[in-house]
Order: structure tokens, then sequence, then C-alpha cells
């Protein structure tokens, strides 16, 4: 990011390079096609699940500069939501919002024909609850499209190998892949975390992270509504949709911690449970999760979802010689000398402008597909969601879990998702009392 | 105090001499002139047992094991079947036949069975009754003039706190000694790892971790008979009631608590925060208590220590102390005696102290005779109130929700059993059943936990 501009553009030329020779690689390998849209072409987009984030994301995606992009066609379980999401898009972006009703789709196969509305090379937006990234991905690479996909990546280790299949798949392709942990992509964070690397807080020997707040809503069914249809409504409360929120809420600041620590934890342990909340689902309302990284150091994890409670949404590094607090959650990065944060204390802060992280990642994303830059998010995004679910794996466990045991793990939480509909069983159904299994450390299988 | 340990022979002598002719003089002056004389003689220290459950007896059988001759003289229990259990164990170890001294007279009964000890002639009294009663028993052989053991945890609230300091202050102006059943404190293996670490070997510590996960035991549903009270259920089922133990983290997890307060040159912290809950010890038979608790301490310097206390079956089963410094990690002690290793970085240190060690539970007891008999400065009562009040801190953080500063904490006026002193077997325990049989569990975000 900082080097200077002579730095830039040789290392740019030396990607331009490379990636020439994996063109001619492509076309010596025939059935890869070598695709990327160019300068000026207008690149199509597709958002499949539009839910708030979805739609912001379509917005980012329409907001980027580095060429015309219009938004063709969207796949989304609820009706409601799809208009919802394409009055706002509509509204914020005229012309560049092209959706007619032919190019609208619902049910849990509408991303196949979302996807099917673009060409080799376009953008797919993937939004859905995190349990059907790894299926959408794997089809929206399939027909030889970019794919801008939200946290969190999958749920279980059999989902996260098919995020790292599918995106070997892409780079083979030569596609384009961008993971929606846009902290990677906040200014401010980056300087702090370069600062950080080049030792302005010594050895980093700890991180924690936190997320704590108010607990998710919940809405009740309604009548006629499928079971499979209310899970998916209320997909933060059930842990084969989005994984816990201690991996879909927590993956941010769980990720910055192993971006400044440079490394992936190679255990876990830990603990949660279920102590305030009420409501017919299966959410814990609080988790601690202890991580070891090879070097012995630690990162130490807090999630809770409780009214009234000492809540922190960030991260707090220590080092050898100072401490940092960062993260989703803290706008302005600070360091510091020693171990308490306080004024006195600050080695530096971020100054200049605010930038917003949501609209940089897709710039970044957009550019790299226009100037055919190597651009793969992948890999990085699959090992921060198992970060996440190592962590879910441990506290619903009560058990040491190692990296290597989670990664082997062949337990599928959703099996056969591909084929189900609205009308199917979920995987989890409710007892006679209309409640659901929570996890119970000791006696849960996570592996 | 525990500095004094690790001084060379020269000086730990000079500073003995200094304290003995120190306290000759002090004696001299003052009331405890008798004792000194009678325990300097070559009568048997006279002790005496309150609190007969499993650790008391153990204690009583400990202390009996010192090289100096001690005699056991009374036992006092609320029930008396505890009582008579305890005299029956006692009366099968066969090498403490000869310092047995317990008529029925002596064996006393009751609620205030305590006092009827504290009339005696007896020089050291072991307090090992539930933790609730610590402060007022404390309290009641100070005024005495007892030198005391007193197992942990020392209090379960912020006014039981403030007692147990009154007290320490007060037992140190009658130079009375005192030892707390934070056995690590005596043992040589911590003693000479938190030397190391006090050394400097890991540099400016930064993060502290401790661990005191039990299996536990899993769901209990049951409930009192009608031939009990509801006091006398509780009593015996004492651990499972946050007014009688302290709850888990309090009563067993002090230990690991008190190695941080310990390493961090017996400071405590200034603020906490956590979460627990019960997850899997459910059941009306399992009273009140969590199942698990997580609490980030905060001292004043920014250094941290992550406590973790668990009491459920089927999970990771730890126990251990460990200290991340800016030069490296050493693990203190891992399992009840301290034995283990763990991971290194930084060139840090892997612990194995593979000789044979004195038990430090007889060894606690050891140093109390010796500082009875020579008259030396000993009274763990300062770290064994301020780790108490820091784990009873940590249950604040985790019933609340919130984060709780040390200040708070320990001026907290909230009493977990109002009225203890006049306590009966039919008085209603502070925590009651509902019509389920059900009792009250802490609900962070709505419990008022300080």
């Amino acid at each position: 990011m900082s080097s200077d501009s002579k730095k830039r553009s040789s290392r740019r030329e030396f990607l331009k390079h490379s990636s020439q020779l994996a063109a001619t690689t492509a076309i010596a390998g025939a059935s890869i096609p070598y695709v990327y849209p160019g300068e000026s072409n207008t690149i199509k987009i597709s958002l499949i699940g539009c839910g708030g984030r979805g739609t912001g994301a379509a917005a980012n995606a329409l907001a980027t500069t580095s060429g015309p992009t219009k938004l063709v066609a969207m796949a989304e379980v609820f009706d409601v939501r799809l208009k919802t999401s394409l009055k706002t898009l509509e509204d914020e972006f005229g012309d560049q919002v092209d959706v007619p009703v032919d190019r609208r789709f619902t049910g849990l196969d509408g991303y196949k024909k979302a996807i099917e509305c673009l060409g080799p090379g376009d953008v797919v937006i993937l939004a859905t609850p995190p349990a059907f990234r790894p299926i959408h991905l794997e089809y929206a690479v399939e027909k030889n499209c970019n794919v801008f996909m939200e946290k969190s990546f999958a749920v279980d280790a059999p989902g996260i190998h098919r995020v790292l299949e599918a995106g070997k798949a892409a780079s083979k392709k030569n596609l384009k892949i961008a993971g929606g942990l846009m902290s990677r992509h906040y200014p401010p964070l980056e300087e702090a975390v370069r600062r950080i690397h080049d030792g302005a807080i010594g050895e980093v020997i700890t991180c924690w992270a936190y997320r704590e707040h108010e607990p998710v809503g919940f809405r009740p069914k309604d009548p006629g509504m499928t079971e499979l249809a209310h899970q998916i409504r209320n997909y933060s409360n059930f842990t084969w949709l989005n994984g816990t929120f201690l991996l879909d809420w927590l993956i941010h600041n769980l990720d910055v911690c192993c971006w400044v620590k440079g490394a992936w934890p190679v255990h876990a342990q830990g603990q949660g449970g279920r102590q305030v909340r009420q409501e017919p689902d299966q959410l814990f309302d609080h988790y601690s999760v202890e991580y070891s990284f090879e070097d012995g150091t630690r990162l130490l994890a807090q999630g809770r979802h409780m009214t009234n409670c000492w809540a922190f949404f960030g991260d707090v590094i220590h080092g050898s010689t100072g401490s940092a607090v960062l993260g989703e959650g803290i706008r302005i990065p600070q360091l510091y000398k020693g171990h308490r944060q306080t004024a006195d204390n600050l080695l530096w802060q971020h100054t200049g402008p605010m930038s917003n992280a949501y609209q940089i990642e897709h710039d970044r994303f957009f550019e790299a597909i226009r100037k055919d830059e190597p651009y793969n998010e992948a890999e990085r995004s699959a090992y921060a969601a198992m970060t996440g679910i190592l962590g879910r794996m441990a506290a619903e466990s009560g058990k040491m879990v190692t990296w290597d045991e989670a990664m082997a793990s062949k337990l599928v939480l959703a099996p056969g998702l591909e084929t189900k509909t609205l009308e199917s069983d979920p995987p989890v159904l409710p007892d006679s009392q209309g409640e659901y299994a929570i996890a119970k450390p000791g006696f849960t299988r996570v592996l | 105090m525990s500095a004094s340990k690790h001084e060379d022979q020269k000086s730990k002598t000079t500073r003995r001499e200094f304290i003995t002719q120190s306290a000759v003089a002090t004696a001299v002056a003052g009331i405890s002139v008798a004792r000194t004389a009678h325990v300097a003689g070559s009568d048997a220290l006279k002790i005496a047992l309150i609190g007969c459950g499993g650790r008391g007896s153990g204690a009583a059988d400990d202390a009996l094991h010192c090289r100096t001759p001690l005699k056991l003289v009374a036992l006092a229990d609320v029930l008396e079947d505890r009582v008579q259990r305890s005299l029956k164990a006692l009366n099968e170890v066969e090498e403490i036949q000869g310092q047995l001294e317990l008529p029925a007279e002596r064996q006393f009964v009751g609620f205030d069975s305590y006092k009827r000890v504290m009339d005696l002639d007896v020089d050291i009294v072991l307090l090992t009754t539930p933790p609730a009663f610590r402060p007022l028993h404390y309290s009641a052989a100070v005024e005495a003039g007892k030198h005391v053991f007193m197992e942990k945890p020392c209090c379960v609230d912020g006014p039981g706190y403030r007692t147990m300091m009154e007290m320490n202050k007060l037992a140190d102006s009658k130079g009375l000694k005192v030892v707390v059943g934070l056995q690590r404190r005596h043992q040589s293996s911590y003693l000479e790892g938190i030397k190391r670490v006090h050394d400097g070997a890991v540099g400016d510590i930064i993060l502290i971790r401790t661990y005191f996960n039990m299996p536990g035991t899993g769901p209990d549903y049951r409930k009192r008979p009608a031939t009990v009270t509801e006091m006398e259920w509780q009593l015996r089922r004492w651990g499972r009631y946050t007014w009688l133990s302290g709850d888990h983290i309090v009563e067993q997890a002090v230990h690991e608590i008190d190695i941080a307060n310990w390493i961090k040159g017996d400071e405590t912290p200034v603020k906490a925060n956590g979460m627990g809950g019960r997850q899997v010890r459910i059941g009306c038979g399992n009273g009140q208590i969590f199942d698990h608790h997580f609490v980030e301490y905060t001292y004043a310097d920014g250094a941290k220590h992550y406590a973790q206390a668990k009491q459920q079956p089927g999970g990771w089963t730890h126990v251990s102390d460990n200290v991340h410094g800016t030069k490296g990690v050493m693990t203190v002690g891992s399992g009840p005696y301290g034995m283990g290793g763990d991971s290194t970085y930084g060139g840090g240190e892997k612990r194995t102290l593979g000789a044979k060690m004195e038990s430090p539970y007889r060894r606690e007891h050891q140093d109390l005779v010796d500082a009875v008999v020579n008259d030396t400065q000993l009274n763990d009562g300062y770290h064994g109130a301020n780790s108490s009040m820091t784990a009873v801190l940590g249950r604040m953080a985790t019933y609340s929700g919130d984060e709780v500063t040390w200040e708070e904490a320990t001026s907290s006026d909230l009493e977990l059993a109002p009225g203890l002193e006049s306590y009966t077997l039919a008085t209603l325990p502070p925590a009651l059943p509902d019509a389920e049989g059900n009792y009250p569990i802490a609900v962070p975000g709505q419990t008022k936990a300080w």
C-alpha cells in the first residue's frame, strides 16, 4: 500500500507478466477459459442473498469507479426481501440496476438461475447465510464468474475444504475471489498492522478479541411458513446456518488478530453456554475461547450477546514493548507503549481521513478484475472461518481441539443441503415443546 | 513475607534472630509472654479442629504429622455425625494415635460449637468449615488469641473480606501466626518457580493463564427429603450454594487465582470482566452455582490474568499456572503438585521437577508450628483474604456480566448470608428453592452481584 509508485508499477508489471504466463498456460490447457472484462466493458453483477449485507455489497459494487457495472439478476429465498433490496438499489443507482421480473429468482435454487444470467468474467455477489456459501461458490466458479463472497464462508470443515478447492479452481481459471473480511481493506488498520509488523509494540504475545453486545433478534414463525424458511429467516440463531456468532460475528476480530500475529492457531479450548437467552433457537449467549499459536502465544476470544452487560467490540494486542487497540468496532486504531492504553502512553493513532472499508474492498476487487491482477482471498477467508469453527468446536465440546483435528472433521452440519427445497426438513427440528437441541459441552459431537 | 523464604541462610538467620528479639521485646510488654513460654517448653502444642468434613479431618491428620509434638484436643462441627465420622477417620490413622485426646466432653456440636473451642486452652485452631463461616470463626480465634490454620477460601463476599483484613492486623498485633490452606505457597516447586519469575526469568509479565478445570458431576435432580431442614440440606451440600462456598471459582480456583496475585508480587487486580454459566451441571440438586467461569483480570500495570474455572464432565480437564512475559513463558505448575510442563517460546523454560517433593499439605502445618515455636512472623491471612476476594471479584463479574473494579468489590455491602452468626439448623438459609425445588441462579445483566 504505502510503497512508492515506482515499486508499485514494477510490481504490477511483474504481475502482468505472470498473468500473461498464466494466460498462455490457460490457452495451452484448452478447457480452461481465460476471461477478464478489460477496463471499459460493463461488468454484470448477480446478487445472491438480498438481505441487508447483500444489498450493501451490491451497492458497493455498483459504486465502484473503475468501470461500468450493472446489476442484472437477483436471487433470494424470500420474495419480499428481494423486492425491498431491489427498490433500495434502484433508488440509489437508477439505470445501473436492470433486474426485470424474469431475472428475479426465489427459492433455494434461485442462485443457479441468477448465476446463469452472467457471462464469463462477470461478478457474483454471494451474501446468503454462510451454510450455502460453498455450494454457491462452487457453482459460480464452475460458470467462470468472479466472486465477491460475504463472510462467513462455511460453517463446518467439509465446507471449508470446498471453499479452498473452489478457490484453487478459480486461480486456475484466472478468476478473482474476494472475501468480505473488510477489515483487511481498512487503510487505517492496514497502517496499524504494518507498524506492528515493523516492531512498533515488539513481539506479539497476546491477542484479545471481543464482540459483545445486545442479543440478536428472533422472529416467530409465521402461519404457513415452512420450518426451513423459518430457520433461514432467523439464520443467526441456528448453528447449521451461520455456525454460531462466535464464527459469524466474531470472525472479523479473530481474523484481525491472526493477521496481526501472522499465523493461524494450532489448537483451541473454550467454553460457552446459554445463561440468559430464552428464545426457541440454538444460540449460546456467551463464548470464551483460548486459541494457541504454534509459538505458544495466545489469542483469547470473547463473544457475548446479552443485555445490560459489559460490552466491548474490538481487539487488544499486547506485544513485548507495547499494546494496540484495533479491529472491527475500532474506527481509529491506536498503538501504545506499555500495557495501559492511556492517552499519555499513546504511540500512534490514525489521524487521516476516515474511509469506508466496505467500499474499498469492492474498489480493489473490481480494479483487480479490470487490470487482471491476481486477486484471490479464498484461502485466507477459509482459514479465518476455520478459526471461528475451531472455536465453536472447542466451546461446544468443552474439549481441547487441534486445528488438524478440526480440518480433518467430516461432520457436515447440513447434509444434502444442495437438494433441499423450502419444503424439506432442516437438519434440526423442534421438539414437542417447540425447543431445539442446544450444544452440551462434554457430550456434543463436534468433530 | 514469603520473600523471607528465598533469602539465603545467612540473612534468614539474621532476620529470624531479629524477629525473635523484637517479639520477645513485644512479648515482655504484652500478653503473649505466657504463650511464648508455653510453646517453647516441652509440652506438645494443643490443636483443635473446627469443621469436621473431609478436608478438615485431612488437615488435622496432616497437622499431626508435624515433626513438632502436637495433640488434637477438640472437635467441633454443626452436625453430630460429622464429628463422629471425623473421629472415626482419625482413629484409623495408626501413627497419630498417641496424639488424639478427644473425650466426649470436647466433641462439640452445633453452630456455636466453635465458641466452645475458643474457650479451651488450645494453641492452634484449624478452621475448616464451609467458607461462609471463615470470617466469623477467624475473628473469634483472633479475639481468643489462638494461632490459626484456615482452609481456603477466606471469604465469600466484600464484608467478609473486610473482616478478614481487619482481623489480620489484630492477629499481627497479638503475635499470632496464621496459615491459609493455599498450600502452593508452602510448596517448594512453586516457591522456586515464582522466585525465578520474580527474578526476571520471563521478563515483564504480560499474561498469566490459570486453569482449574475439573470434571465435576453431571445433572442432579435430587430434592431435599422432608426429614432434614433446608439449612442442613444445604450445609451437607455446601459446595453447590453460593452463600456457603462462594461458587467453585472462589472455593476451588482460588488456588490458581492466588498464584496469579503471587506472581504479580501480591498485588490484586484493579478490575475484572468475565462470563460464565450453568450449561451441563444442571438440576435442583446442583444448587445455585455455575459450572463454568472465565475471567479476564487486569492489574494496575495493564498485565492480564486469564482465569478459567470449570466443573463439567467430559471436557478438557486441566489445572495449571502459566506466565507469559516479554522474554518467555513459564509453566509454574500444572497438576495438583505442579510437576508438568508446557510449550515455550522466546527461550522460555520448560519446567520438569521430577524429584520427590514434600507434601505441601503437611509442609504448611509444619511452617505454622515452626512459626509458633520460634515466634517468627507468619501471616498468610493477607494473601489469603486478597486472593479469596480476587476470586469473589471474578464471580461478581461472571454473575453480573459487568466489569467490576476491585474498589467496587471490596467496598460492597452485599452480604451473602446476613445474620450468619445467629443461624441454627432451623433458620431458613438465604437461598431458597422455588415451588419446583429450583434455586435462584445468577442471570448476567440482571443479577446484583456486589
